[in-house]
């Protein structure tokens, strides 16, 4: 026993020794998710605003000036053209130069009084990330434009339709983020990723380097039992991804400013648990991939499916059967319904035990892998 | 099942018919059957070219390796059924370099101390003893990866026998080393075996290596071909030699004109140099040299000499190619 934890501890103190030494891949592994979270922070915004717009504006009266107006003074579009013909507006369309056209025809104003009013939307559906956010935004705007019509007649007639002008008075609501910020939705998801992509790489990467330098079969020759190597190696990459975590969540919320509403401590304790499920399927890379090349390669297919497929910045919900069961093997797909209802919503376990379990089975998964992957012989 | 020592000689490693197959898309058999036994403060060399199975026979009687069939044992301990006690008292120095690259020579001996529960109150002392005797005192600080090919060899040694082992396991610790690190590192071995009466198993492609050991067995394909002291396996030549040096642009001839003369045994060539292993030294000189002459090929250096480790090898290798080729036949 005594020797056991000798054992184990001479591991751990040289893996320790291994990432001080080679501390441009420490550094590099602790920078680069700090990098990655900037940098999706800012740029992956799901509302896309200042689309530039386009107008051919065939009447040049009061009403069609105010429906331009009420576009671009939305902040969802630019005025970036005013076009003299429909055809010069899908030549800039077809440039890139704007993602909308609006063409309106000549006579709004009469038009409006027959009730005849048509106008043209032309919309850039290559795009489609703006093509969703400028449809809704005009649609809305139009919509909105036209109801405040018949009550604006009503009031230049002297009349005042009061409150109840429209039969219907949609109250919306949003929960958990009433301003709607983008952040609150992307810096739990990606810190979540970006934890589980250091655990995996980091504990696979050493496993297999450690194979590859041919230490693994000097330390065969010991007494060392392969378990007590493997829980050596655990542990200082538990560690380093725990810290990792801090890390990225005291970056969320000092500088972020995404508020933390759940229960610390019930965090930590499913953050550790998300962490070992992630070692849980770096252990498994490491025994699939037999150099460190492998390994990243590897590690880029997670990466990518860890973007797509687990409910990072894609609903699941939409998703076949397959896919969703793709995402179903990754940790991450797990902890992200955790780390946004407990520091966004203020869940408890009440509310996310489906994943807590989902996460426990990983962990189970990992004790009964372990003395399985511990092979006593090279071959 | 611990072996006790009554007598003299004590069987410390045993192999028994022990074989080694690896299965990938056809069946390859590494150790086809090999039997030795190691005594007690004895040197074994395990001589063979590279391919042989040397590694891989060293690794199966570790038990780093599974077998196939047949035994092996370390002190007695079953090499499959009781792996840790024989890595408890057995020192591994594999073939490459496997010490992490990145401790320091003092981090790789602690490290290594560790793993064989060396208690830490004795590991100063023991790591201060073994940097002296391997002279690595002044690179106590040095990061492994950057000591010369020789120092690296004698770090591993040293990590092998931090626990004070009572068998070495070293699996061609002289590979890519340069000759005087060579020597060096044979001085250790001989000095571990004189103060310490350590039994070492050592492999080795240099053949100049086994004049060092007290017991010898060739390998080759996964056979042990020959075993015995270093002056029964150079017995093993067949009769006395010759060495001579023939016209060079005539090489192939005089080659083939010697083969075709009685009482010649065998004929390797040595680079530019004929080995002639004949019957009678003294009778076959004048006569290869007159039949030489005959032919007007001209010959430099005719002169009998000592059979060495190396013509004794290559000649049981001939030997075994020849019952192989007339069996298939």
């Amino acid at each position: 026993m005594r020797k056991s934890f000798q054992r184990i501890s001479a591991v751990v103190r040289k893996d320790a020794i291994h990432l001080r030494r080679d501390w441009h891949t420490l550094f590099l592994m602790i920078a680069i998710p700090v990098i990655e979270l900037f940098l999706l922070a800012y740029s992956a915004t799901f509302t896309a605003r200042h689309l530039p717009l386009a107008v051919y504006d065939q009447s040049h009266d009061t009403q069609s000036r105010a429906f331009v107006d009420s576009l671009t003074n939305s902040g969802y579009f630019d005025l970036a053209l005013n076009a003299n013909s429909q055809a010069e507006i899908i030549k800039a369309l077809d440039d890139g130069q704007v993602k909308i056209g609006v063409v309106i025809p000549s006579d709004l104003s009469q038009h409006i009084d027959r009730q005849t009013g048509t106008l043209l939307i032309l919309l850039d559906g290559s795009d489609a990330y703006s093509l969703q956010s400028a449809y809704g935004a005009v649609n809305a705007l139009a919509q909105k434009f036209s109801m405040d019509l018949p009550l604006q007649t009503l009031q230049e007639n002297g009349l005042s339709a009061g409150q109840n002008a429209l039969p219907i008075d949609t109250s919306v609501q949003t929960l958990y983020n009433p301003s709607r910020e983008d952040l609150y939705f992307i810096i739990p998801g990606v810190a979540a990723m970006l934890l589980q992509m250091f655990a995996i790489l980091g504990i696979a990467m050493t496993i297999v380097r450690e194979r590859e330098w041919g230490v693994a079969e000097q330390l065969l020759a010991t007494p060392t039992r392969p378990l007590e190597n493997i829980i050596g190696k655990i542990i200082p990459y538990f560690a380093l991804s725990m810290f990792e975590m801090v890390v990225i969540h005291a970056l969320g919320y000092f500088w972020f400013g995404v508020p933390f509403k759940g229960s610390l401590p019930l965090y930590l304790v499913l953050a550790a648990l998300f962490v070992s499920s992630s070692l849980c399927v770096g252990l498994l890379l490491s025994t699939i991939a037999t150099t460190q090349k492998q390994v990243q390669t590897i590690g880029a297919l997670i990466l990518l499916l860890s973007f797509l497929l687990t409910g990072l910045i894609f609903s699941r919900i939409p998703m076949p059967w397959w896919t969703q069961l793709i995402g179903t093997v990754l940790p991450v797909t797990h902890f992200i319904p955790i780390v946004r209802g407990i520091m966004v919503k203020g869940v408890g376990l009440s509310a996310l035990w489906p994943n807590v379990v989902a996460l426990v089975l990983f962990n189970l998964i990992l004790i009964v892998l372990l003395p399985v992957l511990s092979r006593k012989r090279m071959d | 099942m611990i072996y006790t020592a009554v007598f003299m000689s004590e069987a410390v490693i045993v192999a028994n018919h022990l074989v080694k197959e690896f299965r990938s898309n056809r069946v390859v058999r590494a150790v086809n059957g090999v039997s030795l036994q190691v005594d007690r403060g004895e040197v074994f060399g395990l001589i063979g070219p590279d391919g042989a199975g040397k590694t891989t026979l060293a690794r199966v009687i570790l038990g780093l390796l599974s077998r196939t069939s047949g035994e092996s044992s370390i002190l007695g301990y079953d090499s499959m059924a009781h792996p840790y006690e024989i890595r408890e008292r057995v020192g591994y120095v594999a073939q490459q370099l496997t010490l992490p690259p990145d401790l320091t020579v003092v981090e790789n001996m602690r490290f290594f101390a560790d793993t064989q529960g060396v208690p830490r109150s004795a590991q100063a002392k023991r790591i201060a003893e073994l940097l002296e005797f391997t002279g690595l005192t002044q690179f106590m600080g040095r990061i492994t990866a950057r000591l010369s090919g020789g120092m690296k060899k004698k770090l591993a040694l040293a990590c092998s026998l931090i626990h004070e082992p009572d068998v070495l396991l070293l699996d061609e610790p002289t590979l890519g080393v340069d000759p005087v690190s060579r020597r060096e590192f044979w001085a250790l071995l001989s000095t571990l075996r004189a103060t310490q009466g350590l039994t070492i198993l050592v492999s080795t492609p240099y053949m100049d290596e086994a004049e060092r050991c007290n017991q010898i067995g060739l390998i080759y394909q996964g056979q042990i071909i020959a075993n015995g002291s270093p002056q029964q396996i150079k017995a093993l030549s067949p009769g006395q030699l010759l060495e001579l040096h023939p016209d060079p642009d005539r090489f192939d001839e005089a080659l083939r004109l010697i083969q075709s003369l009685p009482g010649v045994a065998e004929v390797q060539t040595y680079g530019a140099l004929l080995h002639v292993f004949v019957d009678n030294a003294d009778r076959r000189l004048r006569e290869i040299e007159s039949s030489l002459t005959q032919q007007q090929i001209t010959v430099s250096g005719l002169r009998p000499i000592e059979p060495r480790m190396e013509e004794a090898f290559i000649s049981l290798i001939n030997h075994q190619r020849l019952a192989e080729t007339g069996t298939t036949r």
